[in-house]
Formats: structure tokens, sequence, C-alpha cells
């Protein structure tokens, strides 16, 4: 295997134009294998990201530092990769666009920077595309296993969970594994399996494109695709009978007060926020009272140190002891 | 004797048939017209209310066409849906290059469909709906164009066959 389009599957090479595509095809197999980002800016070099870094991609398929060595991406390359990416069909992309991301097969999503046309309603589209931004999905199947034993009780019973890590530290993707195995169940740990509604409102946690969730989110899993977390909280509840209700990045009051009503339904909720730890939610004005009322039973701190997906340490919601700290070992990722 | 008559019926009857040839190829140019006003306004719609894909648009408007306007959209769709990175003005004139030809439209025509395709499908529903009432003003005015011509000349063309076949019998045989 020495070429990169091993690497890059056939959605990530079919939304590039012919000349980069080729780029990427000439990248050997192993330079490839951590790419995260490929980043198209008009009349800027072609730019890849990963393992935190800037590299630029020149003409021959070679990754390098040298920003003079770069291919410069035209604004036809641009304009191709922008069809392409919606498989010419913009028109009936509005909803996504408004959004700023076009959700690819295979759960890749494609930031989009451009010129935004406002109406009253707020943002109605963009224009003049000058930058892309495609972010490579790699689904992590496994990072939960170790932690679920702390997650769960009994054969179907689940503790009301809260993911709290600063942003890129990988809180999506853990939700995602804890999703699918609260779904597919466990056999290690007698746990049978449970139904889950997810409230997708970005589409992040199970990446659906046409439809179909393109990340394994296990076999009882529904999936409530870019909705608005409040209101797709109260649809699960009146139509799926969820025993699990999973939401990303709560923050909003009337979030909260989906919550509070789904845990008065008696279903059992797993979402993630913003904050370093803990002590930063005291600052948040809705997430605050949930804590006080003790509604989360196990919150898990994730951090970036020494590398994204870092378990920092579980605690007991009610008691707030911490019931496991994982210092400087990297069990997440 | 025999040889001159036959001779001169073969004449009489190809020169008309010329005739009739370029007066139908006229007519033709306003029947495809008004099928290419009918196609792009399904197409429209597919778009606008179903927000089928392009490729998949074209492709379903093409097969309720005959021959190569069929192919024209066809051929389109194909290359659009194979993700060879084409764009869609690429996907078009290479289509247009192939099948063109075997349509009666003019180089007008031509110039007002690659115009076209150019916006198509890279803007928000509300743009697109203006680019096909534009696309739709300069098909009439084609159109009107179109049936004036064969109006005025179609059974001029007709006559003038037959009359350039008597003309060269009674002037040669």
């Amino acid at each position: 295997m020495d070429s990169s389009s091993y690497f890059f599957n056939k959605e990530i090479l079919e939304a590039l134009p012919l000349n980069i595509r080729e780029f990427f095809i000439k990248i050997p197999f192993n330079e490839c294998t951590d790419i995260e980002e490929i980043r198209l800016r008009i009349s800027k070099p072609l730019m890849i990201y990963k393992k935190n870094k800037d590299y630029f991609i020149n003409k021959n398929g070679t990754i390098t530092t040298d920003i003079g060595k770069g291919y410069i991406v035209s604004q036809d390359d641009i304009r191709k990769s922008y069809q392409l990416i919606t498989n010419y069909s913009v028109y009936a992309l509005e909803e996504e666009i408004k959004n700023g991301f076009i959700t690819l097969k295979g759960g890749h999503r494609v930031g989009i920077c451009g010129k935004t046309i406002l109406d009253k309603d707020g943002i109605k589209s963009i224009q003049d595309i000058s930058g892309l931004n495609i972010r490579i999905a790699k689904q992590k199947v496994g990072i939960s296993d170790h932690l679920m034993k702390y997650l769960i009780h009994g054969s179907d019973q689940f503790y009301n969970s809260l993911i709290v890590s600063s942003p890129q530290c990988g809180k999506t993707t853990l939700l995602r594994d804890i999703i699918r195995n609260l779904s597919n169940g466990m056999t290690n740990l007698n746990f049978k399996g449970v139904k889950v509604g997810v409230v997708d409102e970005r589409s992040e946690i199970c990446g659906v494109c046409h439809g179909i969730a393109q990340n394994d989110v296990g076999i009882r899993t529904d999936v409530l695709d870019s909705c608005p977390k409040a209101d797709g909280v109260m649809m699960l509840l009146r139509s799926m009978s969820p025993q699990v209700i999973a939401t990303d990045e709560i923050g909003k009051k009337e979030d909260a007060n989906a919550i509070e009503e789904a845990l008065n339904a008696g279903v059992k909720l797993i979402t993630t926020v913003h904050g370093n730890d803990i002590e930063d939610l005291d600052k948040r004005p809705y997430i605050k009272p949930l804590l006080a009322q003790k509604i989360f039973e196990r919150i898990i701190v994730l951090s970036n140190d020494p590398k994204v997906g870092t378990i920092k340490e579980i605690i007991d919601g009610k008691t707030n002891k911490v019931i496991v700290s994982y210092p400087n070992k990297n069990k997440g990722a | 004797m025999i040889i001159k008559i036959v001779l001169s019926i073969l004449i009489i009857i190809a020169s008309t048939s010329i005739g009739y040839l370029y007066s139908y190829k006229h007519n033709q140019h306003s029947r495809q017209l008004k099928k290419l006003y009918t196609s792009f306004q399904l197409l429209e719609t597919e778009m606008m209310y179903s927000s089928s894909s392009l490729p998949y648009a074209l492709n379903k408007i093409g097969m309720k066409n005959k021959y190569a306007l069929k192919n024209l959209f066809v051929d389109t769709a194909e290359l659009l849906s194979n993700k060879c990175g084409y764009s869609l003005e690429e996907a078009w004139i290479y289509s247009i290059n192939k099948n063109f030809h075997k349509t009666c439209l003019s180089e007008k025509d031509k110039e007002i469909l690659i115009s076209f395709i150019r916006n198509l499908g890279y803007t928000d529903k509300e743009h697109q709906k203006k680019f096909f009432q534009s696309l739709y003003l300069e098909l009439e005015q084609q159109q009107k164009f179109a049936d004036d011509f064969y109006q005025k000349n179609g059974r001029l063309y007709k006559n003038l066959g037959l009359l350039t076949g008597l003309t060269i019998v009674i002037v040669f045989i």
C-alpha cells in the first residue's frame, strides 16, 4: 500500500477537484493516516492539519512545511470542490449551508466560509465561497469500553451522565461511543442494551447523510438529525419511548427545561457541556441549577493533555466524590 | 427518351426533398426549442419543489426527451454522477460538443444554454428561480424568431426545391 487512496476513502477524494485529488493520491499511505483536516482557501497554499500542526501540499503530492512550495488553491478549485461537495445542488442544501457546514457520506464534515447573506430571520445563505475545511471523520470505536462500568448498573440501568471538556478534547467522540455501547449492550458487563434517542442538532454525533447515520451509533438508536435540542427531546419523549436520551452541548435555558422534562418522564440522559472542569460549570447560569439538583449522577471530565480524549476523572454527581481519576494516563483516545 | 424522363423525375424529387428537408429543419428548430422550454420547466420543478439533486434531475428530464435532446441531459447527468471531478459547466460543454450537432438548434441557442448552465445549481432556490426566469425569456425570444422564420420561409423552401428541380430539368434536359 504505497498510495494514500487506500487511506482517503472515496467520499473525501470525490469532494476534491481532479488536480487536487491527484496530489492526495500521490501522498504515501503512512504520511496521511493522521490527517485531520484538509483546508482550501482561495489564493492560499493547500494545507492539511495533522498532529496539531499545519502542513502544505505541493504539486508532487509531498507534504512540506515550506510555505513557498505549497500548491496555491485557485478560485476554480474552490468552485469545483463546492460543486462536488454539494453534488452540484446548493439549492437542495440551504439549511445545512445556513449552519456553515455540509456532512458528506462517511460522516466527514465540510466547513464553508464566504459571504453570508442575511435576511430578517438571520443567515439566509453563504455565497462567494472563499474557503472549505474538510474535517475527516474517524470514529473511535471502543474508547468508552473501559469506563462503561462506571456509567451503568444492573442489566439495563444507566446513570444520568454529563461529559465536561473544553473544545477539541473529544467529548463528541466519547459521547458517540457511549451511545453505541448503550445501544448495542455489553455482554462482558451483562448489560442488555437500551433504546437510545439522539438529538443531533449539528449532525456531529451520528454524521447523518441523506437520512443515514454514517457513524456506528448502535442498533437501538433513533436519531433526530438537525433538530433543536429542546424540541427534539420533547419529540423523542412523545414518539420513540427512549430509555436514554443523548444530546450534545447543552447550555441554553430551553435545553435545561427539556432535560428536566425528560427526567420527569423517567428517561435517563447523557449530554456534554463546555468547561475545563466542574468548577467552570458554576459560571453557567442554566447548568448550575442542574448540578445543584444533583441531576447528573456521573460527570466525566476530559482534557487534551497529554492528548485529545484523555479522561481526567469521573465524578459521582450526587456526592461530588471522584470515583476514578486517570493522572497522565491516556485512556480515552 | 425514357432515360430523360426518369432522370428528370429523379432530379425533381431530389431537389423537392432538399427543399422539404430544409423547411423541416426549421420546423424542428422551433419544436426543439419548445421541448427545451418544457424540459427546463420540469427541471425547475424538480429542483425547487422536490429538491432533487442536479444529476438526478437532469437524468430524469433527459429520459423524458428523445434522441439528441435526451443525450444532452443524460450525458451531463452521467458525468456528474460519476464524480470524476468535472465542474457542471465542463460536463455540460462536453455533452453539448458531443450531441449538439445532432439537434436542429442554432449557435445562438447554444450560447444561451452554456451561459445558463454557469449558474445552475450553484446558488439558493430564490436565485435559481431568477436564472430560470431569465432563461425562459431568452428561449421565448428564440422560439419567436424560429416561428417567424418558419412562417416566412418554410413554404418558400419547399417551393424553391421544386422550382429548382424544374429549372434544372428545363435548362439541362
